[in-house]
């Protein structure tokens, strides 16, 4: 396992945000986690990567601990994080944008090397090489926040819902792209989302968390035939009730 | 042989003490409502005048005499504006479980020819009209909430409010209409239907007749200590005989202002505010309100621990006092400051401060469940009843509890053991019978009166009356040995971590159990424990789990006899819901189902 979470637990002040969690992500792979608002998924990210500190359970990367670790630590090792709401510069152009992400490199060779793979991946940010990042739209900005952890040369990548604000359309590129990135690349894809349609038919592995917990894991294939899920997530369950949406009934998911 | 008359304070028919009483105590309050974080209350009058516009717009529906109409709805005002409303009418009373599942109502609704159902809201409603065109009886469908239903147009459906706005205009010209159905009513009517869960085939409609009612009216101040203005808190399913009685009857009779909760979720924080004087549930319900506090303590700092064990400790020679019948033995000034300083704060975090009457029944209550009350300062005392004796049959008289026993025979009537220690019950509270199932009714009531309650037990000297088990569920082992497993259920469902389980032993060799493990608290025990696990299943399978379960049923084993001695056990490893055939829409594990379901998992432990 390259990523293997066991039992961590996070705390904001009085409130329990992740109340013992555990996953892996196999190399190679995509794993994708969803879960409602407020149920941990961002949470879980941060506390993977460095920027808040878990109050119990280990994170194992390459079979070595990494919990607790400074982020630019735990990103120096490999573990790169695409926070939510994509947080480029805006006053930097694309290019120096993506150069922020190689920070921490020394092999100009290879750092050439990955910016012709984000210029292949996405040729807008090649147009827009000199622009200011923040007169970007959101999409390319999500593209920018990609090509920048890329640079990094991650061996997990983390995605905090990648799709946030953008069109049905950009979402199917981005995560089309992200495939890509794991096929041509090799690296490992841990993605939270909260557009579960996207997310299942993309990823490999999933897990379902609920109010810091998880309650449902297995491959996305499965999920997505799971009787839950697909009433929870994927708004299936039955024809057209008289509220006009899905009609369904009030029961306990039991994620069966 | 004509029976003699039953009646309270003066009338005979629960249609006519409605009356009396409202004409007693007009604009005091009656109902609350928590809406939106807010109590809405109802006066008597208002309780009345609703009920009335509800049973006249029935009426001028063309609902005759006799007929049935029934509630889907979680419990609120309007549950029982409707049910008394039709009951004064005579029209019958009926409710259905608003976890029931499409075809669970389809049959409910066929077998009674239900004539109107009322709906809580759209989710409720859309359960009701995907089985209408199987019901050619119903003529309407009233629904509560409007939520969500602004383009509702359909000829049969209407909301809730204008029908009974309806019924109100009529109550300015008809309201002495509504007075002669009162004044019509007579005590061998009956009165509601309650459709017993079914553990076993399909469920039926238990007849409670307005005699059955007006006996248990009468029969309330035995067993509840409260007077009018006291509160009670309705959260048990109102479809169930031992909650319609508390919320609608006893209060009638008491005077309790009967609240509802904003939704079932908030049961634990309303009691909490409300503090009720008088509380009725099932041991589980207390069993939860013990492990909250035991769980509570675990996290609490250490003087607070201390506190609470030392109070426990020099409380408890007093507690086995009480038990005995006898005078608690004096406790010094640092007793009496440790038990003030530990229980008066858990009686008000539990919301017991004023609970004068705890009363506790419909399955077996582990005797260590009574100490802990008794400790903190609560009587809880145990009763008997069943839909069949129109609520309770025996309770504990207060002041006076012994350990494994139910209580004493209500007076007024009759229990006595008959065959293969069946409990026998004659009295005013056994039902009219079964709902157009003349056959059943004959095998459960003799000709003589007699209910056959299917349940085993025995009457001690004192003449208190001890429940065993359910005569069908008794299991003889390969050894020839008769086993309650009720008995041995109750002690294993005191652990925290064990919601419910099931003891299997028919023909065996030695006894096993399946558990229903308490997912709430398992879970935190894995978080503290660090063991790791995805879902409900992996849960389930971690060992240390099982060992936590196998450390429970070790802990009851010295407590059993050897053959009632729990050899080995299965974790079931779905969440189940009240949704799925394996649990009563109580909770509860269905026995049968649940040894057809999981057979491989039982023939598991007995290897050949």
């Amino acid at each position: 396992m390259l990523l293997d979470v066991q039992n961590l637990e996070t705390w904001y002040g009085p409130i329990a945000a992740m109340k013992g969690v555990n996953l892996t992500v196999a190399e190679g792979r995509i794993t994708a986690v969803l879960g409602a608002n407020g149920a941990g998924k961002t949470t879980l990210l941060n506390t993977l990567a460095g920027v808040v500190d878990p109050f119990k359970g280990k994170v194992l990367f390459e079979g070595v601990e990494v919990q607790g670790l400074d982020a630019d630590a735990v990103a120096r090792r490999g573990l790169v994080l695409v926070p939510e709401g994509r947080q480029v510069y805006p006053f930097l152009s694309v290019r120096d944008n993506l150069m922020m992400g190689a920070f921490a490199r020394r092999d100009r060779d290879a750092i050439a090397r990955d910016i012709e793979r984000v210029h292949q991946w996405f040729p807008r940010l090649k147009e827009r090489d000199t622009q200011h990042a923040g007169l970007l739209s959101g999409g390319e900005q999500q593209m920018v926040a990609i090509g920048r952890a890329y640079l990094s040369a991650p061996k997990l990548l983390m995605l905090d819902e990648p799709s946030l604000g953008l069109s049905p359309m950009l979402t199917q590129e981005i995560f089309t792209i992200i495939r890509r990135i794991r096929d041509e690349t090799g690296t490992a894809v841990l993605v939270v989302e909260q557009n579960a349609a996207v997310a299942l038919k993309h990823g490999d592995d999933g897990y379902i968390m609920e109010l810091g917990r998880i309650v449902a894991a297995d491959t996305c294939a499965a999920l997505s035939e799971k009787e839950d899920v697909r009433e929870a997530y994927l708004g299936g369950g039955g024809g057209e009730g008289l509220s006009g949406t899905a009609q369904r009934w009030k029961r306990r998911k039991t994620w069966r | 042989m004509t029976p003699l008359p039953v009646s309270f304070i003066g009338h005979d028919t629960p249609a006519r003490v409605f009356r009396a009483r409202v004409a007693e105590w007009g604009d005091q309050p009656a109902l609350r409502h928590k809406l939106r974080g807010l109590w809405q209350s109802y006066s008597w009058t208002e309780y009345y005048a609703r009920a009335r516009a509800f049973g006249l717009a029935l009426n001028a529906l063309g609902v005759a005499r006799g007929e049935c109409i029934a509630v889907l709805a979680e419990n609120r005002p309007e549950w029982l504006f409707a049910d008394l409303g039709a009951q004064c009418m005579g029209i019958v009373g009926n409710g259905v479980y608003p976890t029931a599942a499409p075809e669970q109502l389809r049959y409910i609704l066929t077998d009674s020819d239900c004539r109107v159902l009322v709906v809580e809201n759209q989710e409720q409603l859309e359960k009701a009209l995907s089985v209408r065109a199987d019901c050619p009886k119903l003529l309407r469908i009233l629904v509560i909430e409007r939520e969500g239903l602004r383009k509702l147009d359909d000829p049969a459906v209407e909301f809730f409010d204008d029908f009974v706005k309806r019924g109100e205009g009529l109550a300015a010209t008809q309201a002495a209409l509504f007075e002669e159905a009162i004044d019509a009513s007579r005590p061998q009517d009956l009165a509601f239907l309650v459709y017993t869960s079914g553990t076993t085939g399909a469920p039926k409609g238990a007849m409670i007749s307005n005699r059955n009612v007006v006996f248990q009216m009468s029969k309330a101040p035995e067993y509840l200590d409260a007077k009018p203005g006291d509160k009670s808190l309705s959260f048990l399913p109102l479809c169930h005989i031992a909650e319609r009685m508390a919320s609608v009857f006893n209060a009638i009779a008491l005077g309790l202002i009967v609240h509802f909760p904003e939704n079932a979720g908030t049961v634990t924080n309303d009691i909490r505010e409300v503090a009720p004087h008088v509380v009725f549930a099932p041991p589980r319900f207390w069993e939860k309100m013990n492990s909250q506090i035991e769980l509570f303590l675990r996290d609490a700092i250490a003087p607070a621990r201390w506190v609470y064990a030392q109070a426990l400790a020099r409380g408890a020679a007093s507690v086995e006092a009480q038990l005995e019948g006898r005078k608690p033995p004096s406790q010094g000034p640092v007793t009496r400051l440790l038990t003030r300083l530990a229980f008066r704060n858990i009686r008000i975090f539990l919301g017991l401060q004023n609970c004068r009457s705890a009363l506790t029944g419909a399955a077996p209550v582990p005797p260590d469940l009574i100490r802990w009350f008794l400790s903190i300062g609560i009587e809880l005392r145990e009763a008997f009843g069943m839909t069949e004796t129109a609520g309770f049959a025996a309770s504990t008289p207060k002041g006076a509890i012994r350990l494994g026993w139910a209580g004493t025979p209500a007076g007024g009537t009759e229990i006595r053991i008959g065959d293969a220690g069946e409990i026998l019950i004659r009295g005013d509270n056994v039902f009219a019978g079964y709902w157009r199932n003349a056959e059943k009714t004959a095998e459960t009531v003799t000709a003589d009166g007699w209910l056959h309650t299917g349940d085993c037990g025995e009457i001690s000297a004192e003449g208190y009356l001890a429940i065993r088990d359910r005569i069908k569920d008794i299991i003889i082992t390969a050894g020839g040995k008769n086993i309650t497993p009720t008995q041995i259920e109750s002690q294993l469902k005191f652990s925290p971590y064990i919601t419910d389980a099931v003891v299997i032993g028919e023909g065996k060799r030695f006894i096993t159990a399946l558990v229903m493990i308490d997912l709430e608290h398992v879970a935190r025990f894995a978080q503290d424990q660090a063991i790791p696990y995805t879902d409900f299943a992996s849960l389930t399978r971690a060992p240390a789990v099982v060992d936590l379960i196998r450390g429970e049923i070790e802990a009851v084993n010295p407590r059993l006899a050897r053959v009632e001695q729990i050899k080995n056990f299965r974790i079931i490893d779905q969440l189940l819901t009240a949704e799925d055939e394996e649990l009563t829409p109580t909770m509860k594990l269905k026995r049968k189902v649940i040894a057809q379901k999981y057979a491989t998992l039982i023939n598991g432990m007995y290897p050949s």
